[in-house]
């Protein structure tokens, strides 16, 4: 066992998924056996070897010079926005309401 | 609650800052090309990127790398060559994409430091025996301040709470957004745990500020919010190597809320454990207006924010080249231009440290006296100004003209400034007049009152100040045979003091001076009468 059910219940909570009780149970099983599909790369001697975990191979530094392009217009900015108010988006209470 | 002072003679605070530093300077924002403007219209400078639209893909802005190098590079950092951008997730309208692109466990910038000068009534709150080094004029000390890290992330947008109590968000009836600010280059300075006085706090941030202002990659606003600070405070017992609970201290939006703010907080968590209890790990925010911190949330965990990779930006691998190229960039910092105007000039430590702390003094003042160089004889020209290279021989001249236009920079041009809320470039002062006005009163051809007479026609109308002294025929009598009729004059006129002064009245010499200097409508050289006065009653 890699990951418990707590923490499985912990990754639910953080990426908004509501699990129940045995929904929580089974996605342990099968994120502990994901996991075990890795098992293999422990095998390997890594000692040096640098993490590859970045998506981009082969790209670094990337970069664009410092130069003004205008983006949306005010209204456009605004023109799919709930609500709006003097040129800014309006949105309902952040704390302690109703929520859209 | 006790007072600080008392505080510290028995507990040490530690102390450790965390400095947001807007790139204001820079064109537009720093993962796509909308321009950057503080108080435009709200959500004019926004697009897909900033908005955190789907499908938006963000490109840096090389000149916010460039930034962040040089101000790595100033604070003696180490330059990582390779490090990425990370996704710092968290749901909250102010970042609408809900993550914020920032730096993971490897910074651009990393293990710098500076040196910290601490002066002044305050320098006797740190415990000295132990990290510091006496400074050499004997009023205070210097200690080394560790950087831990500089990383780069962006700025979130601005929001407004309406309704309910005063502006919270707690009650709010609804918010408002303006993203212009969204995505902004924010560069985030943290230091180790090595400040141990409100006063050292204080004064780190300011030196930080002067040095990035230096760099010109902010205009380092805290009122404005383009620099904002953080602080991280513990206590430990005089002495303990352990550290205790930490607070972090929120709101800090000036130098003065940062050194109370942190004042509060070391007697409040000192009362806490005088009081046998234990100082609570939370964050607190600081209430000028009522003098004390409040709690804000109490920290159970560090937060997850499910840091990982942004797997839209490519990952840096900085060249030799680029880092070299930045490097070329660095101007003189302040900490060497302090140092240049004490050897270079001899300026009193004081001068020197407001001069070099105000980049368009500094420049000012450098090519006043660049000028001086440039147009007067060879005892000038040969005394090494304004290179700073150091090595070669100071003239006595220059060193009493640089006094004088260091006086006149930081007293006369100073207040005009303010009074008119005026910066240098809005006057006609240039450093060719204001150097030879430096002169005029070093050379004992005006008084210093002359002096400021010509200084405020000058930086007024831009006349220079020799057209000024004989257009208004305002010029210090200095010639002797002149001045001694004034002199036997006024001896004339009062018998019995000269005969006072003789019997050992002495005080009286500068009744004399004044009669005289009355006598010629204030345009004699006092100091000069002050010699003829005592040599004619010597006689």
């Amino acid at each position: 066992m890699y990951l418990s059910e707590n923490e499985v219940r912990d990754i639910a909570t953080y990426t908004r998924i509501r699990l129940n009780k045995d929904a929580v149970r089974e996605m342990t099983v099968y994120l502990n056996e994901v996991l075990d599909g890795l098992k293999p790369i422990t095998q390997y001697q890594l000692e040096g070897v640098e993490p590859t975990f970045h998506p981009i191979a082969g790209l670094v530094n990337v970069m664009r010079d410092d130069v003004i392009h205008p983006g949306f217009s005010q209204a456009e900015a605004l023109a799919n926005a709930p609500d709006e108010q003097e040129g800014q988006f309006r949105i309902t209470p952040i704390l302690g309401g109703e929520g859209v | 609650m006790k007072e600080l002072k008392a505080v510290l003679a028995n507990w040490e605070a530690v102390i450790g800052l965390e400095v947001h530093t807007e790139l204001t300077t820079l064109q537009t924002k720093m993962f796509c090309s909308c321009k950057i403007e503080y108080g435009a219209a709200p959500n004019t400078h926004v697009c897909p990127v900033c908005l955190g639209m789907p499908g938006a893909l963000p490109q840096p802005n090389k000149a916010a790398i460039q930034s962040i190098v040089l101000a790595g590079l100033a604070t003696n950092c180490q330059i990582q060559r390779r490090s990425m951008f990370y996704r710092k997730n968290y749901f909250y309208p102010d970042m609408s994409k809900n993550f914020q692109t920032t730096q993971g466990p490897v910074a651009f910038c990393m293990y710098g430091g500076i040196d910290l000068e601490v002066t002044g009534a305050a320098a006797c709150e740190r415990d000295q025996r132990q990290g510091t080094r006496p400074l050499a004029s004997g009023d205070g000390y210097v200690t080394p301040i560790g950087i831990q890290r500089i990383h780069m992330e962006e700025d979130a947008g601005k929001m407004v709470h309406v309704g309910g109590e005063s502006g919270r968000i707690t009650g709010a009836d609804y918010s408002l957004l303006d993203y212009n600010r969204c995505g902004t280059p924010l560069i985030e300075l943290v230091t180790k745990p090595d400040l141990r006085t409100p006063e050292e706090a204080r004064l780190f941030l300011q030196e930080l500020r002067q040095i990035f202002l230096a760099l010109r990659i902010s205009d380092c606003s805290m009122e404005q919010g383009s620099l904002r600070c953080d602080g991280n405070i513990s206590l430990r017992r005089r002495g303990s190597e352990q550290l205790g609970a930490k607070t972090e201290l929120k709101n800090m939006n000036s130098f003065k809320n940062l050194h109370d703010g942190l004042a509060y907080e070391i007697c409040r968590q000192a009362k806490v454990l005088e009081s046998g209890e234990r100082v609570l790990q939370e964050t607190r925010h600081w209430e000028p207006s009522a003098r004390r911190t409040v709690s804000m949330r109490i920290k159970e965990t560090a937060d997850d924010y499910r840091l990982f990779p942004e797997p839209d930006l490519a990952p840096y691998d900085l060249s030799d080249e680029f880092v070299a190229s930045v490097r070329a960039m660095l101007p003189e910092l302040p900490a060497a231009r302090r140092t240049r105007y004490l050897s270079d000039y001899e300026l009193p430590a004081a001068d020197a440290r407001l001069l070099a702390a105000d980049n368009d003094l500094a420049a000012f003042f450098d090519s006043a006296l660049l000028a001086a160089s440039a147009n007067t004889d060879g005892d000038l020209s040969a005394s090494g100004l304004g290179g700073g290279k150091g090595g070669q021989a100071k003239s006595v001249r220059l060193v009493t003209l640089a006094k004088q236009l260091a006086n006149l920079l930081l007293n006369d041009t100073q207040a005009y400034l303010n009074v008119h809320n005026f910066k240098l470039v809005d006057t006609s002062l240039t450093p060719e007049h204001l150097v030879q006005l430096a002169a005029l009163v070093a050379d004992g051809e005006l008084s210093s009152k002359q002096g400021k007479e010509v200084f405020a026609q000058t930086i007024k109308e831009g006349t220079s100040p020799r057209d000024t002294v004989n257009h208004l025929g305002i010029k210090q009598l200095s010639d002797t045979d002149a001045l001694q009729a004034v002199v036997n004059d006024v001896l004339a006129r009062f018998p019995d003091k000269v005969q006072q002064y003789r019997a050992g009245k002495t005080g009286l010499l500068g009744f004399f001076v004044g009669q005289a200097m009355q006598a010629t409508t204030g345009q004699a050289n006092p100091q000069l009468l002050n010699e003829m006065f005592m040599q004619t009653l010597a006689e």
